[in-house]
């Protein structure tokens, strides 16, 4: 007699294989409920970077020009600029075209601070200073449409007349699909038909976004200060916590007695600073980073503000402090990783190592090492995501939120997440939808960090394999 | 144990205890190991012959805890003496490991790997090393034209020369073999034996094998082990010691012990 029945072996049967369809369905809608969130991010964000736009002039088109601006030729347009703006077509032509600020270039001769440029030779050897007041503007304008494009002419016409601002700005969706509603709103704003200004197609991203500093218009305002800091902030974690966090793991897998109990607290308190929440470490890096070692003025000891390397006026708020912050934050994720990959290197490839002769450290960096490459290039590239949109320990640690010079090591600095945050809370029309921008260049940013360490770790891997 | 004493030997194990913290897993073995002959060791598995392979090498020391007591004499010298550097033992005493493993590297890599250690850089000197080795280990006709392949991509007798190779590129006199077929076809099997028997005019080989017929094929010495126990129950404890070493020849034919005739007769193990 056997002890499973076959009737109930048979129910039971249809029983377990009907589970099995329905896990598989399950797994499938949480599949797509994921990709359903992603395509919903990506849409927002579109939605938000891109619009309409109605912009008001403080000069309008039509006052300087009977004909529209776009139909002008390239001499009718420099006549605009000379007629309208004289006093600013010297600063123009050094922005444009000169590696020099405005007052060296005001005194240097054209055929000097414009080398490389078209200058009328019969100025070559004047400087902007040397030419009488009267004609200078015309010189200026000579200059300009010699070198810059008809585009380039109109867009400085703009910046220096016109002077756009954002009245009201409507997202991309609506825009398209809401077209009446739009206009309904204009023509309660602007009841006078004649001023009403006229709906305009705006891309928020923009590629001068990248050269651009930061600036109190939208129309305007970029990412370059912010994405330098960015950048910088990740040099810094890159050349402290990578370092730092492989030799930490080599000592704990290699060299550590794990029997030890000093060394098993040490493991377990590093796997419980992976949890603990980004502001802490902002804390930390404040106390000790800004305040102790940072501000003489306030008691610190003048490292990581720089007075120890001869700055004057550094605060401790600074690039550094905010880096090695980041760098501390990553640090158990980097050590963990690490440790994971050192340890699932096989340890035949080192009994081969050690058997063939190798001293210990020969077979860490000769076998044990390259074959966890690529399990510690996974660690780097998360960590790196994680440090890259880190908000709140910058805040804490002193980040700046307008920035106009680029950051050096030991000034006030800004990070693109601290810029999109502080976009996103300015109550004026064109805001919102730069910080959408903004993050645009944050998600693209990620992407190519990230590609870069995953083509490492894909070669590192294939050199493993057969 | 000890009839060929006046034949030059290439390592002299003495009375040797290997301890893992206060277990003493393999209880005083003596074998005089030949020079250019190649000596087996054989027994039933936890006889502690993997053991006392490993003390020769030193490779027990990386296992935390382990612990030698009795001497190894090597040209005459202690290997456990303070002063012996086992980085230098684990060179001139190498050692082939069960299981195939080369280096997740090229083949030239993988033979060069040894050299390279020593602080050979020359081009031409590791090419020279490598073919020379690889011949050595009748592995050069089949990968001359591709040592930038990786050793992995070679089958697992291939690989097992491969390994051996690695081993001769460093100039070792004994070489060591931990089961090297076990993890092998009867084909390649056959090829490594075949090996040995042409590396054995220039290296003192010594292999730990389940295989009786291995044993009885390619050995001139056999070392049998077995297992004791004692105690009851909880208290129970069991270690490995030398039952019986001789000649193949003898040990196959004219046992002096009843439990090795047990053993080779395949009553156990």
């Amino acid at each position: 007699m056997p002890h499973i029945e076959e009737g109930v072996f048979r129910s039971k049967l249809i029983d377990r294989q009907n589970r099995g369809t329905a896990m598989r369905r399950l797994y499938a809608a949480s599949f797509g409920v994921a990709i359903l969130a992603l395509v919903l991010l990506v849409l927002t964000i579109v939605n938000e970077a891109f619009g309409y736009v109605a912009l008001v002039y403080k000069v309008e088109p039509e006052t300087i020009s009977d004909r529209p601006l776009a139909e002008l030729t390239e001499p009718e347009l420099v006549a605009l600029l000379v007629e309208k703006a004289p006093g600013q077509l010297p600063k123009m032509v050094s922005d444009a075209l000169s590696p020099m600020d405005l007052q060296t270039f005001a005194r240097a001769p054209l055929g000097q601070s414009l080398a490389d440029k078209q200058v009328p030779a019969e100025h070559a050897d004047k400087a902007p200073a040397d030419i009488p007041t009267g004609e200078r503007a015309a010189v200026m304008g000579q200059i300009l449409s010699g070198n810059l494009t008809q585009e380039q002419i109109l867009e400085l016409i703009e910046a220096a007349i016109l002077q756009p601002t954002v009245s009201e700005s409507w997202p991309l969706f609506e825009g398209l699909f809401n077209r009446g509603a739009i206009e309904e709103r204009l023509v309660e704003l602007f009841p006078d038909e004649i001023t009403r200004p006229e709906l305009r197609f705006k891309s928020w991203l923009r590629l001068e976004m990248l050269t651009k500093p930061m600036d109190s218009n939208p129309l305007v305002s970029g990412v370059r200060t912010a994405l330098l800091g960015t950048v910088y902030l990740l040099i810094i974690v890159v050349l402290t916590a990578f370092p730092v966090g492989i030799a930490a793991a080599i000592y704990l897998e290699e060299y550590a007695d794990p029997n030890k109990w000093y060394n098993r607290i040490i493991e377990t308190n590093i796997r419980n600073l992976a949890g603990v929440p980004s502001i802490i470490y902002g804390l930390l890096g404040l106390q000790l980073l800004v305040r102790f070692m940072g501000d003489p003025a306030t008691g610190g000891l003048g490292i990581t503000s720089g007075q120890a390397f001869g700055i004057i006026d550094g605060t401790g708020r600074n690039i550094i402090t905010a880096g090695l912050t980041l760098a501390l934050l990553v640090l158990p994720v980097v050590i963990i990783n690490a440790q994971e990959a050192i340890r699932a290197v096989p340890p035949s490839y080192r009994d081969a190592s050690y058997g063939l002769g190798a001293t210990k450290w020969q077979t860490i960096w000769r076998t044990v090492l390259p074959s966890a490459l690529p399990g510690i290039l996974t660690g780097i590239i998360l960590s790196l995501s994680r440090a890259v949109g880190e908000t709140a320990p910058l805040v804490v640690v002193g980040a700046s939120t307008f920035i106009v010079q680029d950051p050096g090591l030991f000034t006030r600095f800004t990070a693109l997440p601290i810029q999109i945050y502080t976009w996103t809370s300015r109550p004026q029309a064109g805001f919102r939808e730069l910080a959408a921008a903004g993050i645009i260049v944050l998600l693209v940013l990620l992407i190519a960090i990230n590609t870069i360490a995953f083509v490492l770790r894909n070669q590192a891997r294939r050199r493993l394999q057969v | 144990m000890t009839q060929n004493g006046h034949h030059p030997r290439a390592v002299d194990i003495q009375n040797i205890s290997v301890y893992y913290g206060s277990y003493r897993a393999v209880r005083d073995v003596s074998i005089p190991v030949e020079k250019n002959k190649i000596t087996a060791f054989i027994g039933p598995s936890g006889c502690g012959k993997s053991t006392v392979l490993r003390a020769i090498n030193r490779m027990n020391d990386l296992v935390p805890g382990a612990r030698v007591e009795g001497q190894i004499l090597y040209h005459g010298r202690n290997l456990y003496a303070p002063d012996v550097d086992p980085v230098e033992v684990r060179r001139r005493i190498g050692m082939v490991f069960q299981k195939p493993n080369p280096f997740p590297k090229s083949i030239f890599e993988n033979v060069a790997y040894g050299p390279r250690l020593l602080g050979v850089r020359d081009k031409n000197t590791l090419r020279q090393i490598v073919e020379s080795s690889l011949k050595q280990a009748a592995l050069w006709d089949e990968v001359k034209n591709d040592l930038d392949k990786s050793g992995l991509a070679l089958s697992g007798g291939q690989q097992q020369r491969l390994c051996i190779a690695r081993t001769i590129a460093v100039e070792p006199d004994v070489i060591l073999m931990d089961e090297p077929c076990s993890a092998l076809d009867p084909i390649s099997t056959q090829r490594i034996e075949e090996l040995m028997q042409e590396l054995v005019s220039q290296y003192t080989i010594i292999i730990v094998t389940h295989n009786m017929q291995q044993a009885m094929r390619v050995s001139d010495y056999t070392a049998f082990y077995s297992i004791r126990k004692a105690g009851e129950g909880k208290e129970e404890t069991r270690w490995g010691e030398l039952v019986e070493f001789g000649e193949t020849q003898q040990i196959f034919t004219q046992p002096q012990e009843a439990e090795t005739a047990d053993y080779i007769s395949g009553r156990f193990g």
